[in-house]
């Protein structure tokens, strides 16, 4: 009957792991070819070969993680099952494809031929995760401040991976001179529209469970939503208008929306009961702080208009925030769902390990101190322009990359031993 | 044997929530017990309202309690009012969790 429970709400263990399995491969890979970019901190210059190296971290490893986490927490948070598991796994297979294709596409200029057939994969396959998710919705019961927030996001990645689409098919036939417009419109609506409102409302849920807060106020979070779609709906008006008011007045909202967003974190984290600063606590930290970082340098840069804070601002909100964010939530999310999978049917009848002991904790805290380390001199690399110093910084985050594989594995392979031993005795069970 | 309160409580701390490491009668989760011959009705709640754990929980403390001697169903409710805090927990949770 237990199964039967679990399954009815929950998705198939495989289906998430497949996602967080392969975010953590594109990590990896993402990390790895960093290095390589350190000519890049010379100057601001989006090259196709930026583009396909941060599509292939935002899609690859954000993304499909987040995507992973939604299939397991959507069900949970609204209390009632996914529309199609079938469409998860065949999102995940055209996914997977049209990432590939797509940042090779972008990535070497002689094969620029195969990138609409990569986006074209890539954007059936988030309308294929936008419609299950409004399908999902269908039969939503309580519209609380999370499931305003997964539903909001979710109509900004539509918007988003459409103008992506667009913008791919014409970089190949050119059918569009102002490409600027339609990459700024791009950027706000899928990094901000979609990951920033996605965390923004999943934190709501992941920070008060994790933490054990309680009793604080929701007013904060529920400006933030409010004011983020003013500002990105301001900012779009601002671009297809041509009226700079209307995109500055975007620009201030959505940070507002932002800082509001952080100060309801602070409020969680003020109420917190669990005050052990674990991997996950110092992650949550780190990814907060390099958020407020990220946007004190787009400020800077959008009053001195200089490029080269551009550039640190997108670098410290990628591998800083999103990394420290995602990474802290793979060490929470992957052992519950190793540990529902392997131990809940053995509650009681097995002394099963607490979900902590899943992870690796010397190794997750090495890693959380390598990768800061590393950002840190990545982001003085980029700074005072010094490629060498940025391969050294980046090349030390590979290695924090590779500790969080290492963990990553730790977990898939938990306790197989002891629980083959546990059936071969108990062959009932 | 007729089934006290006690016994329920007691068999409802066999009960661990993974994520915290404690049982989930001295977290303050269970709200209260209402045992009607061989029938038991279990009220409790959960830390977090979307704790993905909400149907394994439910499920764990209606089997701890079907393995009284005694009991033949248990009824397990879930409920959000009140909300659980950490004041409902034991001291010696308060304690390890940094609370007292």
């Amino acid at each position: 009957m237990a199964k039967n429970l679990a399954t009815d709400m929950a998705p198939p263990f495989i289906l998430v792991a497949h996602y967080f399995i392969a975010g953590a491969i594109f990590y990896t890979f993402s990390a790895f070819l960093l290095p390589f970019y350190a000519n890049e901190v010379n100057g601001y210059f989006l090259s196709s070969s930026i583009a396909s190296l941060m599509h292939l971290y935002l899609l690859g490893f954000v993304m499909m993680t987040i995507f992973g986490a939604m299939y397991q927490l959507v069900p949970v948070v609204l209390e009632i099952p996914i529309f199609s598991k079938d469409f998860a796994y065949i999102q995940f297979y055209m996914f997977v494809c049209g990432i590939l294709i797509f940042t090779f596409g972008l990535w070497d200029e002689n094969y620029t031929q195969i990138l609409p057939y990569g986006a074209i994969l890539m954007y059936v396959s988030m309308l294929i995760f936008v419609a299950n998710v409004f399908l999902t919705y269908r039969n939503i019961i309580r519209w609380d401040i999370v499931a305003k927030f997964i539903f909001v996001s979710n109509l900004f990645l539509f918007i988003g991976v459409t103008i992506g689409f667009i913008i791919a098919l014409n970089l190949v036939y050119g059918f569009y001179p102002d490409v600027v417009k339609l990459v700024q419109m791009h950027i706000a609506t899928t990094i901000f529209g979609y990951v920033i409102m996605t965390i923004m409302g999943i934190g709501m849920i992941l920070l008060p469970m994790f933490s054990l807060s309680h009793g604080f106020k929701q007013t904060a979070i529920e400006m933030a939503l409010y004011t983020i779609i003013i500002g990105l709906l301001f900012f779009m008006a601002g671009i297809l208008l041509n009226i700079s008011l209307l995109k500055f007045g975007g620009v201030i909202f959505t940070t507002f929306a932002i800082f509001a967003a952080l100060y309801q974190m602070y409020l969680i984290f003020s109420t917190r009961i669990r005050k052990q600063n674990d991997f996950w606590a110092k992650n949550m930290m780190a990814s907060f702080a390099t958020l407020i970082i990220s946007f004190c340098i787009l400020a800077v840069g959008i009053i001195t208009k200089n490029d080269t804070l551009y550039l640190l601002f997108g670098f410290t909100l990628f591998f800083g925030f999103f990394t420290f964010f995602v990474v802290g939530h793979i060490y929470k999310i992957l052992p519950f769902l190793v540990w529902y999978q392997r131990y809940s049917p053995l509650v009681g009848k097995l002394k099963v390990p607490m979900l902590n002991d899943m992870i690796h904790e010397k190794v997750a805290d090495t890693q959380f101190w390598i990768t800061l380390a590393g950002l840190i001199l990545a982001i003085g690399a980029i700074s005072f322009k010094t490629p060498l110093v940025f391969q050294v910084g980046t090349m030390i985050m590979g290695i924090g990359t590779l500790l969080v594989i290492y963990n990553i594995y730790y977990t898939l392979i938990y306790g197989i031993d002891e629980l083959e031993n546990y059936y071969k005795e108990n062959p009932s069970s | 044997m007729a089934i006290t309160e006690e016994m329920v409580y007691d068999a409802i701390k066999t009960v661990i929530d993974p994520e915290v490491g404690f049982d989930i009668y001295s977290l303050g989760l269970i709200y209260g017990a209402k045992i009607d011959g061989d029938h038991v009705r279990v009220t409790m709640t959960l830390s977090t309202r979307g704790c993905p754990l909400h149907e394994m929980m439910k499920q764990w403390t209606k089997e701890a309690v079907e393995k009284i001697d005694g009991v033949n169903r248990c009824e397990v409710e879930i409920v959000w009012e009140p909300a659980w805090n950490v004041t409902m927990a034991s001291d010696e949770v308060k304690k390890a969790l940094g609370a007292l």
